[in-house]
């Protein structure tokens, strides 16, 4: 089972960016901690339950003391070192050493933890210039900046939806979807579904004057934009991938403003609140559209060719598209050229499709004739953020993983979006255990 | 708790009627017990902090199993002192760097202009170099890298014929700002008799086992510890494997953009530089074709790194898990801290990459397969090969230097594809 994250986003970042240690807290369980330092890593309650064991790197485990501590100054154990020893020792003696062993490595990984935090708070400061501001320090405790500065928000760039913005998003961050007159039954769905679970700060983006009506008659949180021949055409009479293509150009301004956007298809029902399962750690935090742990999150995927012999086996680095229906994007400066790059060869590549545009984007290295895009990137976790080949192929016919809940599932493997939607809120929401039976795997 | 609360026996006379001594007595008792109870409650642990040298001074038994582990506990408990109060000062050092630097923010410093004119940084900043890490290091640098960059290479023994082969294409190309960081004394005087600039380590129990007698893989995991004092020391490194032939300045064709730039193990522009790697789930139906994306490795044996910290990071990251996992391939460890995303337990590293020109920077599978047998191709000069692909290296080494440096048209023939 999942740990469900905190309250707010500085409980849940806490929690999953920093090994916490226990000793403050005066908790005596023992902490899982990063102890030769490098990234911390999420604990592993966050692994899911398919069991992918956990590829990240510097993990140790401190075992906290459980009675309280009367802590030695280290002043003190130095002079403790010092004292010859006689021959013989007490027991006693050993325990005293593993208590004061104990206290010096949590001291460890919390110097860590501070020299982690400096070193990114420098990187930031030295940002645009040749050289960083500092040396960097011994094996294991060099971290490089993930998380890139939020841009200054600049109002002047839209002040009306900077006013919606104001009064819609929570902490400025919130969900935004974009719905015409095609999507209507499913837009009732999905806005239904996030005011059942209490998500207060989401916003329809209409692009036609019958989805407006339709919000503001249900106090659905909506915004039109002002009109723009470019974007009206697609927008009122696009079939789904034309319209997929809009939002990253309509998405730029809400960056501009400052806000980190949750971007969603209509084809999703939400089941928990989403923010309080982000990390907000990169440029962009994406669900996947893989099936397992291997696709989902990057696997070296061996090529074979025999005829070269000795040397048959080429290695390659295979992951996954992102669903560029379902991610999170910070308000930052790789992001926005992001957005920027897939709008730009949206309009210029007519049979392209805006996912594949996005995650070409997204992984390919610079190369010659192509300059890399560099933006920091997430992978969601495939059973919190579910897709429909994994809750149908996977998830509903195993007994273990039917008991998981998701955060939100996401129609888009399936043709048939509406039936299979009100199906799993029969599943998840009102617990009817053979609501997902009558189904097949993919859609024959 | 009686000891707490003021009572008339607290307080000293006059209060009320005089009491007999023995019922003084007692009084002082009760409140003495009263409070010992109280402290024991307060400080389970004693009123004072005892000094564990107080053990000493116990009366004891001999219980010598436990010395041992003593002795153990206190060489851990010294080490771990040390780092800690090296941690300390990188702290102190850090705060004061921060201040004056003015605290990083959380924001950037500007506005996104619009549309189109936004590009994030990709070239990362370089460290400062710390030269006291390594003098001796810092001074054969000092005169032997060009711009702050050298090719470096490493080299045991078992490789000797090849080195030759190595080092003189490169005075041949004549590139000056090379190095061979030796692993064992016969290389070392190797290299000074031949004029070529040398390294020799410290001596050092964990790399020079592996350095002295390692095969290839596991001598090609010990770079990425060697490395990293390079790059502290503020200098690029084009590390070079042994099997490669220079035909042209190597730092004339780099774009030095990205943290790491690396030549490719893929077989044309697809496979290089990336490509959809559309697969098909017919069960699926409507959703058969699910994209993914895929790209053939980078070659960790001929690859640019730029002295930024990330680049230190993915050294630290790579020799940290080679070391953890005993049957992983360096190679395949460094492509995979470059290339996956963050995921749930684990974060990403977040380097950028370049993909080296694969006709210039030519894997062996490249020319055996494709140029040699195109026209066109033919006719390009690489600016280097690198024999990766196939096992007979020296042999093959030797007819590409008659192919490219001698001219002979016919010098790849004999050869097959692969290595039947």
């Amino acid at each position: 089972m999942f740990t469900r994250g905190g309250g707010g986003e500085t409980a849940v970042r806490r929690r999953l960016l920093l090994a916490r240690v226990g000793k403050r807290e005066g908790r005596g369980e023992a902490a899982r901690v990063v102890l030769n330092g490098g990234p911390e890593e999420a604990t592993g309650k966050q692994q899911p339950a398919g069991g992918c064991s956990s590829r990240g790197w510097g993990t140790g485990e401190v075992e906290a003391e459980s009675r309280r501590q009367q802590l030695l100054p280290a002043a003190r154990a130095n002079a403790f070192v010092r004292v010859d020893s006689t021959a013989c020792e007490s027991s006693g003696r050993v325990t005293n050493l593993k208590s004061q062993l104990s206290s010096l490595e949590r001291e460890n990984v919390e110097l860590r933890r501070q020299i982690n935090e400096l070193s990114m708070k420098l990187q930031i400061a030295g940002q645009g210039k040749d050289e960083t501001l500092y040396k960097p320090g011994p094996f294991g405790t060099v971290k490089a900046l993930r998380t890139n500065p939020t841009v200054t928000p600049d109002e002047s760039v839209n002040p009306r939806l900077a006013k919606v913005l104001e009064e819609v998003a929570v902490k400025k961050e919130l969900i935004v979807a974009l719905a015409n007159n095609n999507v209507r039954e499913m837009l009732e769905v999905w806005f239904t579904n996030i005011k059942r679970v209490g998500i207060p700060n989401y916003l329809v983006v209409a692009l036609d004057d019958n989805i407006e009506s339709l919000c503001k008659s249900k106090g659905v949180p909506v915004y039109r934009r002002d009109p723009d021949e470019g974007i009206d055409n697609i927008a009122k009479t696009g079939g789904n991938h034309a319209v997929s293509g809009l939002k990253f150009r309509v998405l730029r301004e809400f960056l501009q403003l400052g806000y980190s956007i949750l971007l969603s298809d209509i084809d999703i029902i939400f089941l928990r609140n989403p923010f309080e399962h982000l990390y907000r750690d990169s440029d962009v935090e994406s669900m996947s559209d893989g099936h397992n742990n291997m696709t989902a999150y990057g696997f070296n995927d061996v090529f074979d060719e025999p005829s070269m012999g000795w040397a048959r086996y080429a290695h390659t680095m295979r992951i996954w598209v992102y669903n560029s229906g379902f991610f999170y994007i910070r308000p930052t400066i790789p992001s926005i050229e992001l957005l920027d790059r897939v709008a730009g060869r949206l309009s210029h590549e007519p049979k392209s499709w805006d996912q594949a545009v996005f995650n070409e984007e997204l992984f390919f290295p610079s190369h010659p004739g192509y300059e890399g895009l560099h933006a920091s990137r997430r992978t969601m976790d495939i059973y919190l953020f579910m897709n429909s080949k994994v809750l149908f192929k996977t998830v509903r016919k195993d007994a273990q993983l039917k008991k998981l809940k998701p955060a939100i599932v996401h129609l888009n493997y399936h043709p048939d979006k509406l039936k299979r939607m009100k199906a799993v809120i029969e599943f998840y929401v009102n617990g009817k255990q053979d609501a997902l039976r009558h189904f097949p795997d993919g859609s024959e | 708790m009686s000891g707490r609360r003021e009572s008339p026996l607290m307080r000293g006379g006059g209060a009320g009627p005089p009491l007999s001594r023995g019922s003084r007595i007692a009084a002082a008792v009760v409140v003495g017990v009263a409070l010992g109870c109280l402290c024991a409650f307060l400080y389970p642990d004693g009123l004072f902090a005892r000094a564990p040298d107080s053990a000493i001074h116990w009366p004891r038994r001999a219980e010598c199993d436990t010395s041992r582990e003593v002795a153990k506990l206190k060489s851990r408990l010294v080490l771990l002192e040390r780092k800690n109060a090296e941690f300390k000062k990188q702290i102190n050092e850090l705060s004061m760097k921060l201040q004056l630097a003015g605290q990083g923010k959380n924001e950037a410093l500007y506005k996104a202009g619009p549309f189109g004119t936004v590009k994030a940084l990709r070239t990362n900043p370089t460290v400062t170099p710390d030269l006291s890490i390594n003098p001796r290091l810092a001074n054969i640098l000092e005169q032997v890298a060009v711009k702050k960059e050298l090719i470096v290479a490493l080299a045991n023994s078992n490789v000797k014929e090849m080195l030759e082969m190595w080092f003189t294409n490169i005075k041949r190309a004549g590139i000056s700002n090379y190095l061979v960081v030796a692993l064992d004394d016969n290389i070392e005087n190797f290299c000074k008799s031949n004029d070529v600039p040398v390294y020799r380590r410290d001596p050092d129990d964990g790399i020079d086992n592996i350095g002295k007698t390692g095969g290839n893989h596991a001598v090609s995991g010990l770079k990425f510890r060697i490395l990293r004092e390079f790059l502290q020391l503020g200098y690029s490194v084009l590390l070079s494997d042994i099997d490669i032939i220079f035909f042209q300045n190597p730092f004339d064709h780099l774009y030095r953009d990205s943290d790491v730039e690396s030549m490719s193990d893929g077989h044309d522009n697809m496979t290089a530089y990336g490509f959809n790697d559309v697969f098909d789930e017919p069960s699926m139906g409507w959703a058969r074709y699910a994209h993914t994306m895929r790209i053939w490795v980078y070659n960790s044996g001929f690859f640019f790194i730029r002295p930024t910290i990330p680049s230190i990071e993915l050294l630290d990251r790579v020799a940290y898990r080679l070391s953890h996992e005993p049957k992983s391939w360096d190679q395949a460890v460094f492509n995979e801290e470059l290339y996956f995303p963050s995921y749930p337990g684990y974060e990403g590293l977040h380097a950028s990459k370049r993909t080296m020109d694969i006709y210039l920077f030519m894997n062996s599978k490249v020319l055996f397969k494709t140029v040699r047998k195109d026209a066109h191709l033919r006719k390009l000069k690489p600016v280097i090969v690198h024999l990766n692909y196939h096992p007979d290296k020296y042999d093959r080494m030797k007819a590409v230097i008659e192919f490219y440096v001698n001219g002979k048209q016919n010098a790849l023939e004999r050869f097959t594809d692969g290595s039947e």
